[in-house]
């Protein structure tokens, strides 16, 4: 690929004697849709969490327009480049889903004496139009431990797109989703690409990938077997084998 | 009268300490078992500046808080990797640590003699120190509900709720716990200073575990992240062994009764209504 926005260079990763990466190297290109893919166990997620800064590489490079992010930690990569969102679903059990949303959009708010003398606020629009983007459709009260799962995945998109970010990743977006939430999901991913967003994502429903993903990645036991476009991809002797085991 | 007023006195400062509690472990997931330590470190440096270095009460109880917050900084950066379970031990050690100084460093803390001392002029009533301290917490209930109202608040409550979640938002959640502890054991030593100018009188023995047993009651009953919760089960909690006072037992069989009064108190909440009366997060 080239003007790649993000570059991991040989990128090792073990827990105990198994190796989980094994030298990855990769370049993601910005404003498209780039899809990780591949069987379970390929190491997918932990590269992810790696580019997060939630786990810690053994060797290896990270490079976000040439700058090197590899030794800052989860929550400055957030702060300042990426929103995440991740596989398991995760909500503020006992914050409502307005108060999710003015804490991806607040930059201030833990800063304690100015959110007590002048605390940041946000509009109502602001928060309506967060949650209408990702067609989510509850009272602005609702708690976050009450919502149901596909909902939730719903508000925590919502919430990695409203944070300040120049790149998005989302791990398996619709696992587990009902059908029409699909749709809705792969419609707000489009829209988000259209508005110029990079967006790296980790998926396992093939339909989904091939349709909305610019680029594919694929995985198996830690190492890339494959990259390219989606008719490339499914055409590939190598992911046959490896990914859908034929 | 006068036993009235000092009731009232106690109920103050009772709440501004289960409040505080209630600031770390219900409104933001932080299990501090040293709290009753910061209570005490607050009511001896009430007492050391006041006696020892003539300070003013109102500064000295505003050192008490100060003090309280910094001991309490040194803490929690000390427990930096701690969590869950393992925060609660720590503390629960410090508190062991902070009762065996107040024992045994008798230059300062008088040891098992205390600290005895009068309480000047314009305070020396019960009732005009019930005035003076419902002046102090009726700042400290003002500051603390707005802290928990404020957006800060909401961080508080999704450090509880989920740290990696918060973390992924850009927050740094070591410096807001660090915060949430400070503010708590701020108001902790506060409550310390005021107890301290309200026995007149400073001993290790104020400051043991079994006041932790009645902060406990006081935000299991009144629910976690509540504070009219705190409020309601303040009173209740305060006046429950002075109405075991009145009953016709022997005063041998008083003491133990209280005792057992807020064990009872506990398990009754937890089995009938486990948010307590007002609760907004469950006991985990």
């Amino acid at each position: 690929m080239t003007s790649s926005i993000l570059d991991i260079k040989a990128i090792h990763k073990s827990f105990g004697g198994n190796k989980a990466l094994n030298g990855i190297s990769l370049g993601i290109e910005a404003k498209k849709i780039t899809a990780i893919i591949g069987p379970n166990g390929s190491g997918k997620s932990t590269l992810f969490n790696i580019l997060t800064r939630v786990l810690k590489q053994d060797s290896g490079e990270i490079f976000f327009k040439g700058t090197e992010i590899s030794k800052k930690e989860d929550f400055q990569i957030s702060s300042e480049i990426f929103s995440r969102t991740f596989q398991e679903t995760r909500a503020f059990g006992y914050l409502s889903i307005e108060d999710h949303i003015k804490l991806a959009l607040a930059k201030e708010d833990s800063n304690f004496f100015r959110s007590l003398i002048k605390p940041e606020r946000f509009g109502k629009k602001i928060i309506l139009d967060a949650l209408a983007l990702v067609g989510l459709e509850k009272p602005l009260e609702s708690l976050g431990g009450d919502i149901s799962y596909g909902q939730t995945k719903l508000l925590t998109l919502a919430m990695a797109v409203v944070k300040s970010h120049e790149m998005l990743f989302l791990d398996e977006p619709v696992a587990g989703v009902a059908p029409f939430l699909r749709q809705q999901i792969a419609k707000t991913l489009q829209k988000l690409r259209q508005a110029g967003e990079t967006i790296l994502l980790i998926e396992h429903d093939m339909n989904f990938v091939v349709r909305i993903a610019d680029f594919i990645v694929v995985m198996d036991a830690g190492e890339v077997v494959a990259q390219g476009s989606a008719d490339e991809i499914v055409n590939d002797k190598e992911v046959l084998r490896c990914y859908l085991g034929r | 009268m006068n036993y009235l007023w000092t009731v009232c006195t106690q109920i103050g400062i009772f709440l501004i300490l289960s409040l505080s509690f209630n600031f770390s472990l219900g409104f933001s997931g932080l299990i501090n078992l040293g709290h009753i330590a910061f209570f005490g470190l607050g009511a001896y440096m009430a007492s050391i500046a006041y006696t020892v270095y003539g300070i003013p009460v109102i500064l000295a109880i505003l050192f008490a808080g100060v003090f309280a917050m910094l001991i309490s900084m040194l803490l929690i950066s000390l427990c930096r990797k701690l969590e869950g379970d393992y925060l609660a031990l720590a503390t629960l050690g410090f508190h062991f640590v902070i009762y065996s100084l107040f024992l045994n460093l008798e230059g300062l803390t008088g040891g098992t003699r205390g600290i005895v001392f009068t309480r000047p002029e314009f305070i020396k009533s019960e009732f005009s120190y019930l005035l003076f301290s419902l002046l102090i917490v009726l700042l400290c209930l003002f500051f603390l509900k707005r802290a928990v109202d404020s957006p800060f608040g909401k961080v508080l409550g999704a450090l509880r709720d989920d740290e990696q979640l918060l973390r992924s938002l850009g927050k740094n959640s070591f410096i807001v716990k660090v915060k949430a502890i400070c503010i708590s054991s701020f108001f902790a030593g506060i409550a310390g200073g005021l107890y301290a100018f309200y026995l007149k009188y400073t001993h290790p023995d104020f400051f043991f575990l079994a006041e932790l047993v009645v902060i406990l009651s006081i935000v299991i009953m009144g629910g976690l992240g509540s504070v009219r919760g705190t409020i309601v089960a303040s009173f209740i909690v305060v006046l429950l062994p002075e109405v075991i006072r009145f009953l016709p037992l022997h005063s041998s069989v008083i003491g133990p009764i209280r005792q057992l009064s807020y064990a009872l108190v506990i398990i009754l909440i937890l089995l009938f209504k486990p948010r307590g009366f007002f609760g907004k997060v469950d006991l985990k």
